[in-house]
């Protein structure tokens, strides 16, 4: 692509002060100022003109360009190191402000990803940086800019040179902002699990309508009726499947930059993967928002720990709005065994539908957890009263939409936890304490 | 920061110049019109101050107390007019004063050579009215400047009607005014007329990627490479043995204005000519140059 020469402010500036100088010296019809006045003119307009002249041609093919010392993988607060190479094979020597463009999640801590230099042909410039990941995603380094200017700022032209990097900033451990979260201090946790498996575990836990599905012999038929059966559950030893579905839709983009809903969700989702992992549980994960996004089947092992690292951390609000009777209609297909499903999601409204869904996805015993952000908590506190009142306002609806899903959701007899922006990771390690239902605590 | 002073010693002398000769017309029983251009012209010196804050409290108390000066004379009987004729003296120190700040490079040139004019103009009246032996009161001087322009005016378009008449501004030439406005132009050019970058154009920021793409390598380790790279940084400065960057254009530019200096010498009645043929040639070649960055721009 062919650059243009442009002209910067201080190029018109300094033709507007030419020609009015040369104007004042007609009024004056004085030598003095037209002297300057020419001068100054045709001095700008011969520097205009030397380097439309010299730079004729500047563009990407004047270059020959490579990455190198490149971090393809970082992790969150880590360091990675980048560089550019590039060699210029035109004609003529030029001022060069080259910039390797970077996020502004992406800090430079040592060398610069901007160079001011004079270049000559056939030389080799090179940009070296570290650079620490400040927010989870993937980030995007390039296209490297050349700017040529000419010495006084009159002009320039720029081209692009696109060598494009992306580097992936990973959640290794989710941090916890103060003291040992929940989950340390419940550590360690045993191997117990209490969801019900038919057929499977010895461990009685509790009585249940029967379904037509079950197995005759689970009936309890001292405890049944006639007209109503009840069937024994029992508790499986074996490791559980716990899949988190994670709502990527707009909404989930609340928040402050990096402390978003989503950003909160996946910091917590992160730490429960690992944990499950730790226990040799299976582990699986759907982003959904209007519709799948990604999904990763419950499974172990590291790559399935790398797909969902690699599924959180390149999560993003996209633009559409979250359906719940959707994500639970495609889980209700997938799912096989009996499932923890953490869902962190920010549905604006629960219909009737959403409730139908989440009954057929329960009935073969999965359990849910629902995690709802508290959009306007996902803001910081604002300063002063007045402010304070008018960010009252614009909270009313959105308070009122979050308490009719909450309510909803009581009434389907499902755990709800609402978080802010502190994040819903001591919720989750609660779980084993108020639901009684999830992780056992000895 | 480095250059604010030698333009503020390059550029003002013009001024006071002009103020010296044009007050050293004026009887010495009349301080009100001296008084007046030697408050204006602290004031112009102080504006151009690259304010501190710790030196804004004493800056802005001089600065008061230059303007309580001031209404004092205007308020003093028979004085009004002398403190009006001070403040014309004074204006071209204010529009230097204007041209050494930091803004937009168009307008400082411009109250530049307003100023430079003005200048030309005070000598003008200056020597009018000392050849005529009129009074040098505040009313007289102010008047005889406005009837100077005027007949400038009206001589240029005498001029362009081709039925001649008198250009005052064109017959006053003052060696001493020349030599200081040459080194005023010094002083307003010195700080331009150096590298500059293009920092005021914005440049692109990266766009978020596509969520799925293959990577193709991993993280290398820092190595001793890199710590090489950082210790030879590229020199901003041109290598030695080329041209000086920008030499060119300062040549060719240099080269115009000797061309118009001979030109007016060899052959006065062709300089305006010349120079609306030059200026024609460059509003062209001006239009030439912005024409495809005004397409291009976004």
């Amino acid at each position: 692509m062919r650059s243009y020469p442009l002209l910067a402010p201080r190029g018109w500036g300094a033709l507007a002060g030419g020609f009015g100088t040369l104007l004042v010296g007609f009024y004056a019809v004085n030598l003095l100022l037209l002297v300057v006045g020419t001068t100054l003119t045709v001095f700008v307009l011969a520097e205009l003109l030397r380097f439309s002249l010299t730079t004729q041609g500047f563009g990407p093919e004047g270059f020959v360009y490579t990455r190198y010392q490149n971090s393809a993988e970082v992790t969150v607060g880590d360091v990675g190191s980048m560089g550019v190479r590039l060699e210029y094979r035109g004609r003529w020597p030029f001022f060069a402000e080259i910039f390797d463009s970077h996020p502004d999640s992406l800090e430079i801590l040592e060398g610069s990803a901007r160079l001011v230099t004079w270049w000559s042909p056939g030389a080799e410039k090179r940009l070296v940086y570290a650079f620490r990941a400040l927010r989870r995603g993937a980030l995007q380094l390039g296209p490297t800019v050349v700017v040529a200017h000419d010495p006084f700022g009159f002009a320039f032209r720029v081209c692009t040179v696109e060598n494009p990097w992306t580097v992936e900033a990973m959640l290794e451990v989710p941090l916890v902002k103060t003291g040992p979260s929940a989950f340390e201090q419940n550590r360690p946790i045993e191997g117990a699990v209490n969801l019900p498996i038919r057929g499977m575990g010895t461990e009685f836990r509790s009585l249940r309508d029967h379904q037509p599905s079950d197995d005759i012999r689970t009936v309890a038929w001292k405890r049944s009726t006639m007209g109503r059966l009840y069937v024994r559950e029992f508790e499986r030893e074996t490791p559980q499947e716990v899949v988190l579905l994670v709502d990527t839709g707009r909404r989930m983009g609340a928040g402050e930059l990096g402390s978003t809903a989503l950003d909160r969700a996946i910091e917590t989702a992160a730490l429960v993967v690992r944990y499950a992992l730790l226990r040799m549980d299976r582990v699986g994960l759907l982003l959904y928002s209007d519709g799948p996004a990604l999904f990763v089947r419950a499974g172990r092992g590291s790559d399935l720990a790398a797909a969902i690292r690699r599924g959180l951390t390149e999560a993003a609000p996209g633009p559409g709005t979250f359906d719940a009777a959707g994500a639970f209609s495609f889980l209700a297909a997938e799912l096989t065994g009996p499932t923890h499903l953490l869902v962190f999601a920010a549905p604006g409204v629960w219909r009737e539908r959403d409730s139908e869904a989440y009954r057929q996805l329960t009935k073969p015993g999965h359990r849910v957890y629902f995690f709802f952000p508290d959009l306007p908590g996902m803001y910081a506190e604002l300063g002063d009263d007045t402010s304070r009142r008018v960010a009252a306002l614009v909270d009313g609806p959105e308070n009122a939409r979050l308490g009719h899903v909450v309510r909803a959701v009581e009434g389907l007899s499902a755990p709800v936890f609402v978080y802010n922006r502190e994040g819903p990771t001591e919720a989750v390690a609660e779980l084993p304490v108020r639901s009684r239902a999830f992780w056992r605590i000895p | 920061m480095k250059e604010f002073w030698p333009s503020v010693l390059l550029t003002f002398p013009v001024t006071v110049y002009v103020g010296a000769v044009v007050l050293g017309s004026v009887p010495s029983s009349d301080p009100a019109f001296t008084g007046t251009f030697v408050v204006m012209l602290i004031l112009a010196i102080l504006s151009t101050l690259p304010f501190e804050p710790i030196h804004l409290g004493a800056t802005a108390g001089l600065l008061g107390f230059s303007f309580a000066v001031l209404a004092l004379l205007y308020l003093l009987p028979a004085t009004g007019v002398e403190v009006l004729a001070g403040s014309l003296l004074a204006v071209p120190a204010l529009l230097v004063s204007y041209a050494v700040r930091p803004g937009p490079l168009g307008w400082r040139l411009m109250a530049f050579a307003v100023a430079l004019t003005e200048g030309l103009a005070l000598l003008a009246t200056d020597v009018a009215m000392t050849s005529a032996q009129a009074t040098f009161a505040g009313g007289e001087f102010i008047r005889e400047f406005g009837s100077l322009n005027v007949t400038q005016v009206e001589g240029l378009g005498g001029l362009l009607a081709s039925s001649g008449g008198s250009l005052p501004l064109r017959d006053v030439f003052d060696p001493v005014y020349v030599v200081l406005a040459g080194i005023a132009v010094a002083g307003i050019l010195i700080p331009v007329l150096r590298p500059q970058t293009a920092w005021d154009e914005p440049l692109p920021t990266a766009a978020a990627p596509p969520v799925t793409r293959e990577r193709t390598t991993r993280e290398v380790d820092l190595g001793a490479a890199f710590a090489a790279v950082l210790e030879e940084r590229s020199s901003p400065e041109p290598a030695s043995g080329v041209i000086p960057p920008g030499l060119p254009p300062l040549l060719v530019g240099s080269a115009a204005a000797g061309l118009v200096v001979a030109v007016a010498f060899l052959t006065p009645g062709l300089t305006l000519p010349l120079l609306v043929a030059g200026i024609v040639v460059a509003l062209a070649a001006t239009i030439a140059l912005v024409r495809r960055p005004l397409a291009a721009r976004r």
